[in-house]
């Protein structure tokens, strides 16, 4: 099943910052973990994901740095305390937004 | 290989287009080229022809004009107030003082004075402009040259220089006067510093967050001592110069870089 693009576009920085969280990744890592993680679901874009990651790491979010592995240059982005914070109150608003959908759908009583 | 080379290239050039930020290609070039070789292998390791993993690969990354576009947002050039307010501050204060200084004398000579410090000014604000637009990072490889072409000049200073002010720093060449002590002041640190750089690089074949930190400490050192060093002689130059001619200063420069 396809989800709506709409749907993960405000959640696409809340799950990179968490995959970070665990190591640092370069992009195309990212893009592969995120999609073996959500089982295929998620099919992020590298057009997207590249400009997200430049913007997080001007806000201070995540760091980047050059790293030479396998005689290829990649570039590595790690991340900061202040990624962490945005990380958790992401997650804060997350769970919020879960619980007042299925609240709602739940009593909809549809299913 | 040099067809799939060249496609990647041709995609990258023309996402370049987009961002005006000159200084951030290169990096972007290195970061998405690589992301595009890397899938295209995996692509071929799944058994796909390398025409179609070049086709896929091309797809996958999205309009180059689009992708170019948003990273150029990111990377606009940003004035950086603060410091420009501060820089202006400072521009009026040293004006106006010297303003008034200079209009309470009635001395012909110091009002000479205050004409040359309003030329240097504007001479200073527009090499300001000019590096604000150059990126002097490009001199990085010839740190080495800088840096020798320098020093062999410092040892040369005194041998060439008269004794001016009972100091022998200001080597007079074809009417304009180079004040090398000064220069290197600014300039060694940078040529150091990217030397060094080099070689924590080499070290270690990466370059991580905890080198830069390192990097730049280092500067900022060097930097700072050079300052203190030259505001050491400014200030002692009168007192000192009787008894040593010019040469104290130049040796003590040589002396710090040897070290």
């Amino acid at each position: 099943m396809q989800v709506n693009k709409q749907m993960i576009k405000g959640s696409t920085e809340t799950l990179i910052l968490n995959l970070l969280q665990e190591r640092p990744l370069y992009g195309y890592e990212l893009i592969k973990e995120l999609h073996r993680q959500s089982e295929g679901v998620f099919n992020l874009k590298e057009g997207t994901l590249y400009p997200i990651l430049h913007a997080m790491e001007i806000e201070g979010w995540v760091e980047s740095y050059w790293m030479e592995v396998e005689g290829r240059k990649r570039k590595y982005y790690s991340i900061r305390d202040k990624g962490m914070e945005a990380l958790q109150s992401k997650k804060a608003e997350w769970n919020l937004f879960r619980r007042a959908v299925d609240r709602v759908l739940g009593e909809g009583g549809l299913t | 290989m040099t067809n799939r080379h060249e496609r990647i290239q041709h995609y990258l050039d023309h996402m370049c287009v987009q961002v005006k930020a000159r200084e951030v290609h290169n990096d972007l070039r290195d970061e998405l080229g690589n992301h595009m070789e890397e899938m295209i292998l995996d692509k071929e390791q799944e058994g796909y022809t390398e025409e179609e993993a070049i086709v896929y690969a091309i797809e996958q990354m999205g309009d180059p004009t689009v992708v170019g576009k948003s990273m150029h947002r990111l990377h606009r050039h940003r004035m950086h107030w603060a410091l420009l307010t501060g820089l202006a501050s400072l521009l009026i204060i040293s004006l106006l003082l010297m303003w008034i200084f200079t209009t309470n004398i009635a001395v012909k000579t110091s009002q000479f004075f205050y004409i040359s410090h309003v030329i240097y000014t504007i001479f200073g604000l527009v090499l300001m402009v000019i590096l604000m637009y150059f990126d002097y990072r490009k001199w990085k490889r010839n740190a080495w040259w800088i840096y020798i072409l320098l020093t062999g000049l410092l040892w040369i200073n005194p041998l060439v220089s008269p004794v001016n002010y009972g100091v022998q720093r200001f080597w007079s060449i074809l009417g304009l006067t180079i004040d090398l002590t000064t220069i290197s002041m600014w300039v060694l640190p940078l040529a150091i510093g990217s030397i060094m750089l080099d070689k924590i690089c080499v070290l270690s074949s990466t370059y991580n967050p905890s080198q830069r930190i390192f990097f730049l400490w280092l500067c900022h050192h060097s930097a700072y001592f050079k300052l203190q060093i030259g505001y050491d002689y400014f200030y002692s130059e009168r007192q000192l110069s009787s008894c040593l001619p010019g040469l104290h200063e130049n040796g003590f420069l040589l002396s710090l870089e040897l070290l």
